[in-house]
């Protein structure tokens, strides 16, 4: 049977389906459930300095080829978000908002998470995410600041709208991975109500829609990343799905959107479908079908 | 796959101090089953869970004001439009026990659809009771048996109190209501017990995490229960930053 571990940074993962952050990431019950489903890893919930409530519902809507959703970066808060994340069996990446003084909130997550995650990319957020990455200097700096701050390897998620140049330069400022992608900024309009569905009015595709767009992005990254890791995101709903990501180049994938097509039981259909997959194509091991598309 | 609507009231019926039902025509509703519930949107106020209290040709909620958003469904009227994505959730399962409903008030809602053979509902005083509920209940041949905090109508006492002690003709408890009414219920009772749990819920499908309970999701685990880990239930409820925070009652 092919061997499904990976390692992503040096952090070595019994296979590469992770949680997306911004998914369940919030309850401590909630990631121990996932990681008991089977996740090789789960991201938290983007977190920042100060407690954030978030936008006023509507936040999601489910659409004919995928899902909206502008949940506003709700969490509690780093101090309060600490206490859930003790004792937890499945290894945790600790999603930090890209906003002035995320380096301290990476700080505080480090004794409890295995790698920071910077969220360079939620594209509906003034002030953080997509903002700051289109003032590039700054991210670049956010990315110096964790990095001079914590030891753990730092994962940077970037969105459709960033550009190759910022992924690189994110490389070069001392990036361990790029996550690809985040979701892509969307609005929906219900025409009776004649009215954007979201309170937010603007929000994040994601879901089956989005995946080729994804893979696009994985593909293009991988080959200007060197040694450094891609990791892919977006659309995944099926072990198929997982081996497109990892083919373009992806080291491992998270999993978002797919819990609501799929359930929590997703990560055991996508383990034994890769695992099968491998098995009668002859691999032994996960890694050799990374960046396989590009040969 | 549930994609938003938007449908037209075609009754409202004030039921009593500050609840009303509102009726519409709805396919996917038609189809649910009780105990699921709807985001029901108003463009301006927000999104909200409703359980169904009405299902079949005319589908329908019943809402009580208490935030923004139940305030601005009370001024609505017949022709008046709502967005509603759904029905979620899981739903009661009572096949042909013989089945004893207690409700909190309001919490009668997602009882409604359900074939009890006998209804305890308690409410603090007569001017709080769904009178033309109870009656239509009546009519489909379930025993109401109504009760008040304050005695002004039917019983004196409370609704868990009045459930525990006629429970042992029963072979199955549903419930609805405020937690403390459930959490006494589940702590005291020898019997199975379905109950359905309110927490604040965002995205509605299992996805946001806002709902979370005991490693469960109310709006996909749920909102039904059969049992829980002690933990959270009756004590803590998560706030719309996602932190835990003690119920302000105590049980």
């Amino acid at each position: 049977m092919a061997d499904l571990g990976v390692g992503i940074c040096g952090i070595k993962l019994r296979n590469p389906f992770i949680l997306s952050s911004g998914v369940l990431g919030i309850a401590r019950e909630l990631m121990e459930r996932v990681g008991e489903a089977g996740a090789g890893a789960v991201v938290t919930k983007s977190i920042g300095r100060e407690e954030r409530t978030g936008y006023k519902n509507p936040t999601l809507v489910e659409l004919e080829h995928g899902i909206l959703n502008a949940m506003g970066l709700p969490n509690p808060g780093v101090d309060n978000f600490r206490d859930e994340l003790s004792e937890i069996s499945v290894p945790i990446i600790g999603s930090v908002i890209a906003e002035p003084g995320c380096e301290e909130v990476a700080g505080k997550l480090e004794p409890n998470v295995k790698a920071i995650e910077l969220n360079l990319s939620c594209p509906h957020v003034k002030g953080a995410g997509a903002d700051i990455s289109r003032e590039m200097p700054i991210a670049v700096d956010l990315i110096k600041s964790i990095k001079g701050k914590v030891a753990l390897p730092l994962l940077v998620k970037l969105g459709f709208n960033s550009s190759l140049e910022l992924g690189k330069k994110s490389l070069d400022a001392g990036a361990d991975a790029i996550v690809a992608m985040n979701t892509i900024r969307a609005m929906a309009i219900n025409i009776e109500m004649r009215k954007p569905v979201l309170s937010n009015k603007l929000g994040g595709y994601s879901g089956p829609a989005v995946k080729p767009i994804g893979v696009g992005m994985v593909y293009e990254l991988y080959q200007i990343a060197g040694d450094k890791t891609i990791i892919g995101c977006g659309g995944i709903t099926n072990w198929r799905d997982a081996i497109e990501y990892m083919m373009a180049g992806a080291s491992a994938v998270q999993i978002g959107s797919g819990i609501f097509y799929r359930g929590i039981e997703i990560f055991k259909e996508l383990g034994d479908g890769v695992e099968k997959f491998l098995d009668d194509e002859g691999f032994r091991d996960i890694g050799e079908i990374v960046g396989l598309a590009h040969e | 796959m549930s994609e938003l609507r938007a449908v037209k009231i075609k009754d409202k019926i004030g039921e009593c101090s500050d609840v009303i039902t509102l009726k519409f025509h709805d396919a996917p509703c038609s189809k649910a089953k009780p105990g699921q519930f709807v985001m029901i949107w108003l463009p301006d106020y927000g999104e909200i869970p409703l359980s169904l209290s009405y299902i079949g040709r005319e589908s329908g909620i019943t809402v009580k004001r208490v935030g923004n958003v139940t305030r601005a469904l009370l001024d609505l009227e017949g022709g008046d439009k709502i967005g509603i994505r759904g029905p979620y959730g899981n739903h009661f399962s009572i096949g042909s026990q013989k089945t004893l409903g207690v409700a909190g008030g309001i919490g009668v809602a997602p009882l409604m659809p359900l074939e009890l053979d006998t209804l305890v509902i308690g409410t603090k005083s007569k001017d709080e009771m769904p009178l033309r509920i109870l009656r239509e209940m009546e009519s489909n041949e379930i025993r109401v048996m109504p009760i008040t905090e304050d005695g002004s109508y039917g019983k004196e006492g409370l609704a868990s109190g009045l459930g525990l002690e006629i429970s042992d003709d029963f072979d199955l408890v549903v419930a609805c209501g405020p937690e403390e009414l459930l959490y006494h219920l589940y702590q005291n009772l020898n019997k199975k017990i379905q109950f359905s749990l309110e927490r604040l819920m965002k995205c509605g499908i299992g996805l946001c995490g806002s709902c979370a309970i005991d490693g469960r999701r109310v709006c996909a685990d749920g909102p039904i229960f059969t049992d829980l880990e002690l933990k959270e239930f009756g004590r803590f409820k998560r706030s719309g930053s996602g932190k835990l925070i003690p119920l302000k009652e105590r049980f």
